[in-house]
């Protein structure tokens, strides 16, 4: 792991303190959060979220389809459509993020149910163990869609400025995909 | 368990199938061990996204002013948004 990349897991993980002291009112928690999110801390946790999300959907696409590349851009050509159905364009930084996440969780939703379509029988345990990944994964994919709701509902004016870039399913043929999160929340 | 069969050509298939379906066995939960060894590391990748972005989401909406009412609804909290 690089040293920038530490850095940002140990921003982030400040991010999270924050979070939980600032919610309860804690002032000092909520100016540190301003500093956190506005600065250059921010646009490297968001940067690290697009990457996140990248890492996710690549390794999904990889156990799903293996080497079958043909396949893998129909996939991706999906992901691209339901992001652009979700709004990317005229979304901001927060909105995008969450976009993303609904559209990895669909990915990891799609792949266990395809493996528990192609499954040939086996224990009990196994087929529990496939059912509940199901499970937890449909969860997972409704709990993002139920956070990009809440946040579009509350119509966000943030007087944060986060401006970072994010990857999306980007291949070297395809860097049409790169997305810039440069709009003012 | 074990069962006697006897000696001779059949015992000896009887013995060979049972290796066979032993070994058969032992594939099975190798393989299944392997997926669920996949599975977790591709929740970590996942996990760690969705936790984050769930961070950056609370911090922003902190900021405009919401807080979170017993980790379920935003609430606007007027006391702190001009904090």
């Amino acid at each position: 792991m690089s040293e920038s990349m530490t850095k940002v897991d140990r921003a982030a993980n400040d991010l999270f303190g924050n979070v939980r002291k600032a919610n309860s009112g804690d002032k000092s928690a909520i100016a540190a959060l301003r500093t956190e999110l506005a600065g250059a801390n921010g646009n490297a946790i968001i940067g690290v979220c697009g990457d996140l999300a990248f890492q996710a959907e690549e390794s999904l696409l990889v156990a799903m389809l293996g080497e079958q590349e043909g396949a893998k851009t129909c996939v991706r050509e999906k992901m691209k459509q339901m992001r652009v159905e979700l709004g990317w364009d005229e979304s901001s930084a927060l909105e995008r993020i969450l976009i993303e996440r609904i559209v990895a969780t669909w990915l990891d939703l799609y792949f266990a149910e395809l493996v528990c379509a192609q499954w040939k029988g086996g224990s009990i345990p196994e087929a529990k163990y496939k059912q509940h990944r199901i499970d937890r994964s449909h969860k997972r994919h409704l709990s993002a869609i139920k956070v990009l709701a809440t946040v579009r509902k509350m119509e966000l004016s943030i007087l944060v400025d986060v401006k970072a870039e994010i990857r999306v399913n980007q291949t070297p043929a395809d860097e049409a995909h790169t997305a810039s999160f440069a709009s003012v929340l | 368990m074990r069962e006697y069969i006897g000696q001779g050509p059949i015992a000896e298939l009887a013995h060979q199938m049972d290796v066979e379906e032993r070994l058969e066995r032992e594939a099975e939960r190798k393989a299944f061990e392997a997926v669920q060894r996949r599975d977790a590391e591709l929740d970590r990748t996942l996990d760690s996204f969705v936790e984050l972005s769930n961070a950056v989401t609370s911090g922003l909406l902190i900021l405009a002013g919401y807080h979170q009412h017993k980790r379920g609804n935003w609430r606007m909290s007027h006391e702190r948004v001009n904090d």
